[in-house]
C-alpha cells in the first residue's frame, strides 16, 4: 500500500476515532445519549443524508455538484402525497418506485444538460435547484401533504425491525452498500474515479466520459427521489419546503468524509462516517441544548476542516512532479 | 549507453520477416494492417498535415521523424481516433475505416501510448493500466483486484520496472509515469502499437529494456509506428522511416538507405551539424556557491561551485537525484541541511533566487512552466513583468517584441506569439518555457534537461545558444541525461548516484566510461 493509501486509511480511522471520542464526551456530560431510543433516533436522522451522500459521492468524484437534490427530495416527497390524498393511499411499493422514477427524471434532465450541452454542474443544477422548488409549488397547488395522506404501510417502515433497527435506515444502508459495490467492482463504477481524476486522460483512453457524466447525475437523481419516499416514511407528511437546504448538509457529510472537492478521490466508508458525524454532532448538540447556531458553526468548521487536511495530504504528495494532468477546480 | 547492435542485414531481415504472419495482397505484397493516405487536418489556420501517406506492416518498426511541429502527434491522434482527418482515409487491412472516437480504433486492436502523459493520479498503477478494460472474476462479474495488480506487476517487469502496482500514480516520478502508460499500451496485445516519444524520461537501461520488449513485440508480428528524436535510437530500431516535415509527407525508407546526414537532410531540408563544439572561455568571479545541501532521504552532502561563465554538467540517470538538488537549490523543495549562496547573498525561497540572478528551467515543462492558455508573449513575459511593464502597466508591444526575438533564436515554430502554447506541438512547447527563462537573462541559469524532447535542428540551436550565454559570462548549471550534451557543453561534469556527488570530472577526464562508471557502479563519493 502507498503512503498515502495507507494516510487515507488512517484519515477514515482518525474520522472514526473523532467521533468515538465525541459520544463518550456527550455521553459523560448525559447518559441519555446512549440510550437506545436515542441511537435510533441518530439513525434515522441521517438516513436521508446517509442515501443522498452515497450518490452525492459519485457525483463529486467526477468534479461535479448536484445541488438540486434538495428540491427533488421536496418534490418527490410532494407529488406521492397529492397522489395518494387524490387517488387514494399507492401500495407502499408503488409509492417507492414513483418517488424513484420522479427523482430520476430530474436526474437524466441534469445529466444531459451537463454532459451534452456542456454546462458548468454547479451552475445548472442551482438553476434546477428552484425550477424543481417550482414544480414541487405546481404540484402542490396550494395545499400541502398531511399526515392522514400518507399510507400507513410507509410510516410503518420507521418503526420496528429486526434488532431495533427501522427498516428505513436498512434501506438507506442498501443504498450505501450497493454504491460501494458498484464504484469498487464495476468498471463503469471505476470509469467514475478515472473521469473525475483526468477527463482529458479519460477521452484519450476511449472512456465513455459522457455516459458516466449522465449516470451519475442520474443515480443522485434517482436516489433524491427514494429519499423523497423516505422522508414521507420518516416524518409522516410534506410541506412544499419539505428537503429544502438537505444538498448542503449532504455535501458537508461527503466532504467532511475526506472526498476531494477536485474529483477523483473519496470513499463510501468515509462518506458514511462523515454522516454519522454530523448526525451525532446534530443530536448530541440537541441532547445538550445546545442552541442551533453552534450546531450550525460546528458543521462550518468541520468542512473547513476537512478542505484544509485535503489541501494539505496534496501537499504532502510531489504534486509537481505527479505524472498526472494538473488539477484544476472545472465545477 | 545507446545499445548498439550488429547492423542487421538485408538477408537476416528476411529470414526474420519469414516467422511474420503476413496477410497476402492481390498483387503478393503484403497488406498493410494500418494505412493512411492523403490525410489532411487543419487547426484554425494552421496546416498541421497536408496530404500524408502512411503505411505501417505487420512485423516491422517504423519510425516517424520530423522537426518540433511536423506533425506526428497529430499523424498519431488521426491514426487513434482522437482526431478526424480533414481529407484522405485510414485502411485496416486494406479496407476503409472511419474512427470517430478512441474507441473505435481500440476495436481495431491499435494502441497508443500518447506524446502527452494521460494518467490518473488518484488510481493506482495497476487501475492505469487497465482502466476500461479491468479483469473481473466471480459471480456476478467483478473486477478482479488481485489479478490486475499481479498483470500489471507482470507487465512493469517486462520493462524491467519494479513498481508497486498499488501505488498511487500521483506520487510517481515522471519516468515511472511513463512506464505506467506504456504498460498500459502494451497491456492491450494490440496489432498496432503507435508510441509517441516513449524514451524522453527513461534511464538508458529503462530504454533497453523497451527496445527490447518492442523487438520482442515486432518478431511476433505488431506492427509499431515510434516516434523520437535520438537519432541514435532510430538507427538501433527502425526496420523503416517516415519523414515528415511541416506536415508534408517527404520519403519512406528502409533505415538501411538512411545514415544520420541523409535522416537530417530530410528532416531539416539541410545539413545541420550533429553536435555544437564548445568554445571555452576563462571561468570569472564565483557565483552560485552550494553547501552541504541535504534532503533527507532525497540526497545528501551536495556541495556545488558555479563561476561566471562556467557550465557544470551535471550527470546521472534518472531518479538519481539531480533535479530534487535543482529544485532545493532554486527554493522549490524544502531543505533539511546546507546553504545556497549567489554571490555572497543567502537564498531560501524562489522569490529571493529570482531577485538574486538565479533561473530555473525546470524538467517538466509542460506542467511546471508553460500556462497552456496564455498566449506565448504573455508566457514569456510572466516572470519579468516588472521590466517590461511601464510602472505598472503592461506594454503588449513590448511583450510580442520579446517573444519573437527569443521565438526566432529557439525556431518556435508558432502560428505568431499570440498563439496559446495548449495548440503548440510539444517540442514547441518546450520552446516556450526555455524563451521565458532565457528572457529574464539571469546570473545563473539552472537546465533541467533542456533538449528533450526537442528536434535535431532545434537542439544544436540550443547548444549555441547556452555556449553564447556562457561566453557573456552566465553560469550554467546543465542536468541532462543526454552523454555526449553533457560532455559536449560541460568544463565540468558531476556526476551522481542515488542521491550523492559520486564524480566531479574535469571535461578533459570527463569520458563517456568514467561517467557512466560513477552514475552506475560502486563508487567512493568525492569531494567537489
Ligand atoms: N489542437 C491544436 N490546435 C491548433 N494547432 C494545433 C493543434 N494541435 C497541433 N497543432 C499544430 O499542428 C502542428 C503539428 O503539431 P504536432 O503536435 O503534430 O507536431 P509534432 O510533429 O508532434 O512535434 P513535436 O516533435 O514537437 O512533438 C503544429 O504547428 C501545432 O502548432
Ligand atoms: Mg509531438
Amino acid at each position: 500500500m502507498s503512503a498515502v493509501a495507507r494516510l487515507a486509511r488512517v484519515r477514515e480511522l482518525a474520522l472514526a476515532g473523532f467521533i468515538a471520542l465525541l459520544v463518550i464526551v456527550i455521553a459523560a456530560q448525559n447518559g441519555d445519549f446512549l440510550s437506545g431510543s436515542n441511537l435510533r433516533s441518530i439513525l434515522l436522522d441521517i438516513t436521508l443524508i446517509a442515501a443522498l451522500a452515497s450518490a452525492q459521492l459519485m457525483v463529486m468524484l467526477t468534479r461535479n455538484f448536484d445541488l438540486s437534490i434538495g428540491s427533488t427530495v421536496g418534490l418527490s416527497a410532494v407529488t406521492v402525497g397529492m397522489i395518494c390524498q387524490q387517488h387514494g393511499a399507492l401500495p407502499t411499493p408503488l409509492a417507492y418506485l414513483v418517488a424513484v422514477a420522479v427523482g430520476l427524471v430530474v436526474g437524466l434532465v441534469n445529466g444531459f444538460a451537463i454532459a451534452r450541452l456542456r454546462i458548468p454542474s454547479i451552475i445548472f443544477t442551482l438553476g434546477m435547484l428552484s425550477v424543481v422548488r417550482g414544480a414541487v409549488y405546481l404540484v402542490a397547488d396550494g395545499g400541502q401533504v398531511n399526515s392522514e395522506d400518507v399510507p400507513a404501510g410507509m410510516t410503518d417502515l420507521a418503526t420496528g425491525g429486526p434488532f431495533g433497527i427501522p427498516p428505513l435506515v436498512l434501506i438507506a444502508l442498501a443504498v450505501a452498500l450497493a454504491a460501494f459495490a458498484f464504484l469498487r467492482w464495476t468498471r463503469s463504477g471505476r470509469n467514475v474515479y478515472a473521469v473525475g481524476s483526468n477527463p482529458d486522460a479519460a477521452r484519450l483512453h476511449g472512456l465513455p466520459v459522457s455516459r458516466t457524466v449522465v449516470l451519475v447525475f442520474a443515480l443522485s437523481g434517482a436516489v433524491a427521489g427514494l429519499a423523497g419516499a423516505l422522508y414521507l416514511s420518516r416524518f409522516g407528511f410534506a410541506q412544499i419546503t419539505a428537503g429544502s437546504g438537505l444538498e448542503l448538509t449532504v455535501i458537508a457529510a461527503v466532504v467532511v468524509g475526506g472526498a476531494s472537492i477536485f474529483g477523483g478521490s473519496g470513499s463510501i466508508a468515509g462518506t458514511l462516517l462523515g454522516c454519522l458525524l454530523l448526525g451525532v454532532i446534530g443530536n448530541g448538540f440537541a441532547v445538550l441544548g445546545v442552541s442551533q447556531y453552534w450546531q450550525d458553526a460546528a458543521y462550518g468548521a468541520l468542512i473547513l476542516l476537512a478542505v484544509i487536511a485535503d489541501a494539505r495530504l496534496r501537499a504532502v504528495r510531489r504534486p509537481a512532479r505527479s505524472a498526472a494532468a494538473p488539477k484544476e477546480a472545472t465545477a | 549507453m545507446k545499445r548498439r547492435e550488429a547492423p542487421r542485414t538485408p538477408e537476416r531481415r528476411e529470414e526474420e520477416k519469414d516467422h511474420v504472419p503476413e496477410i497476402e495482397g492481390r498483387d503478393g505484397a503484403a497488406v498493410p494492417v494500418l494505412e493512411a493516405r492523403a490525410v489532411s487536418k487543419v487547426f484554425g489556420g494552421t496546416v498541421a498535415l497536408d496530404h500524408v501517406d502512411l503505411s505501417l506492416r505487420a512485423g516491422e518498426i517504423h519510425a516517424l521523424l520530423g522537426e518540433n511541429g511536423a506533425g506526428k502527434s497529430t499523424l498519431t491522434r488521426i491514426l487513434c481516433g482522437v482526431h478526424r482527418p480533414d481529407t484522405g482515409e485510414l485502411r485496416v487491412d486494406g479496407a476503409v475505416v472511419d474512427f470517430h472516437t478512441p474507441a473505435a480504433a481500440q476495436e481495431h486492436d491499435i494502441a497508443i501510448l500518447h506524446q502527452e502523459p494521460s494518467l490518473f493520479g488518484d488510481l493506482e498503477v495497476a487501475e492505469n493500466v487497465f482502466v476500461g478494460r479491468q479483469p473481473k472474476h466471480g459471480r456476478p462479474p467483478r473486477i478482479d483486484r488481485r489479478a490486475m495488480r499481479a498483470e500489471a506487476a507482470a507487465l512493469l517487469a517486462e520493462l524491467g520496472a519494479e513498481l508497486d502496482p498499488a501505488a498511487r500514480v500521483a506520487d510517481l516520478s515522471l519516468a515511472e509515469a511513463q512506464l505506467v502508460e506504456m504498460a498500459g499500451a502494451l497491456s492491450r496485445r494490440a496489432r498496432v502499437l503507435i508510441v509517441d516519444e516513449p524514451t524522453a524520461a527513461l534511464t538508458p537501461g529503462e530504454v533497453g529494456d523497451l527496445f527490447r520488449v518492442l523487438r520482442g513485440l515486432r518478431d511476433r508480428g505488431v506492427a509499431i509506428l515510434f516516434i523520437g528524436h535520438r537519432l541514435e535510437e532510430i538507427f538501433a530500431l527502425a526496420d523503416r522511416i517516415t519523414v515528415l516535415r511541416d506536415g508534408r509527407f517527404v520519403d519512406s525508407r528502409a533505415a538501411a538507405d538512411h545514415d544520420e546526414a541523409s535522416l537530417i537532410r530530410a528532416m531539416v531540408g539541410r545539413d545541420v551539424a550533429a553536435l555544437h563544439v564548445r568554445t571555452r572561455v576563462e571561468p570569472g568571479e564565483p557565483l552560485l556557491q552550494v553547501r552541504g545541501l541535504a534532503r533527507a532521504g532525497v540526497f545528501e552532502a551536495v556541495d556545488l561551485d558555479l563561476r561566471s561563465g562556467e557550465i557544470v554538467g551535471l550527470a546521472g540517470l534518472v531518479g538519481a537525484g539531480r533535479t530534487e538538488v535543482a529544485r532545493a537549490v532554486f527554493g522549490i523543495d524544502r531543505r533539511d541541511a546546507g546553504t545556497v549562496e549567489l554571490a555572497g547573498e543567502r537564498l531560501r525561497t524562489p522569490q529571493q533566487a529570482m531577485r538574486a540572478g538565479l533561473a530555473f528551467v525546470p524538467e517538466d515543462r509542460q506542467r511546471e512552466g508553460v500556462a497552456v492558455e496564455l498566449p506565448i508573449a504573455a508566457n514569456v513575459a510572466l516572470p519579468i513583468l516588472g521590466r517590461v511593464a511601464f510602472h505598472g502597466w503592461l506594454r503588449p508591444g513590448r511583450e510580442r517584441a520579446l517573444a519573437r526575438e527569443w521565438g526566432e533564436r529557439l525556431r518556435l515554430k508558432a502560428r505568431d506569439v499570440e498563439q496559446a502554447p495548449r495548440e503548440l506541438s510539444g517540442g514547441n512547447q518546450q520552446k516556450v518555457v526555455l524563451a521565458k527563462w532565457l528572457a529574464t537573462r539571469p546570473r545563473v541559469l539552472i537546465l533541467d534537461e533542456p533538449t528533450r524532447g526537442v528536434d535535431v535542428g532545434a537542439k544544436v540551436e540550443i547548444h549555441r545558444l547556452i555556449d553564447e550565454l556562457a561566453a557573456a559570462g552566465m553560469a550554467i548549471l546543465l542536468i541532462s541525461s543526454d552523454l555526449p550534451e553533457v560532455l559536449a557543453l560541460s568544463d565540468r561534469v558531476l556526476v551522481m548516484r542515488e542521491g550523492r556527488v559520486t564524480a566531479a570530472l574535469h571535461h578533459a577526464e570527463a569520458t563517456p566510461e568514467r561517467v557512466m562508471q560513477a552514475a552506475t557502479a560502486e563508487a567512493q563519493a568525492v569531494a567537489a
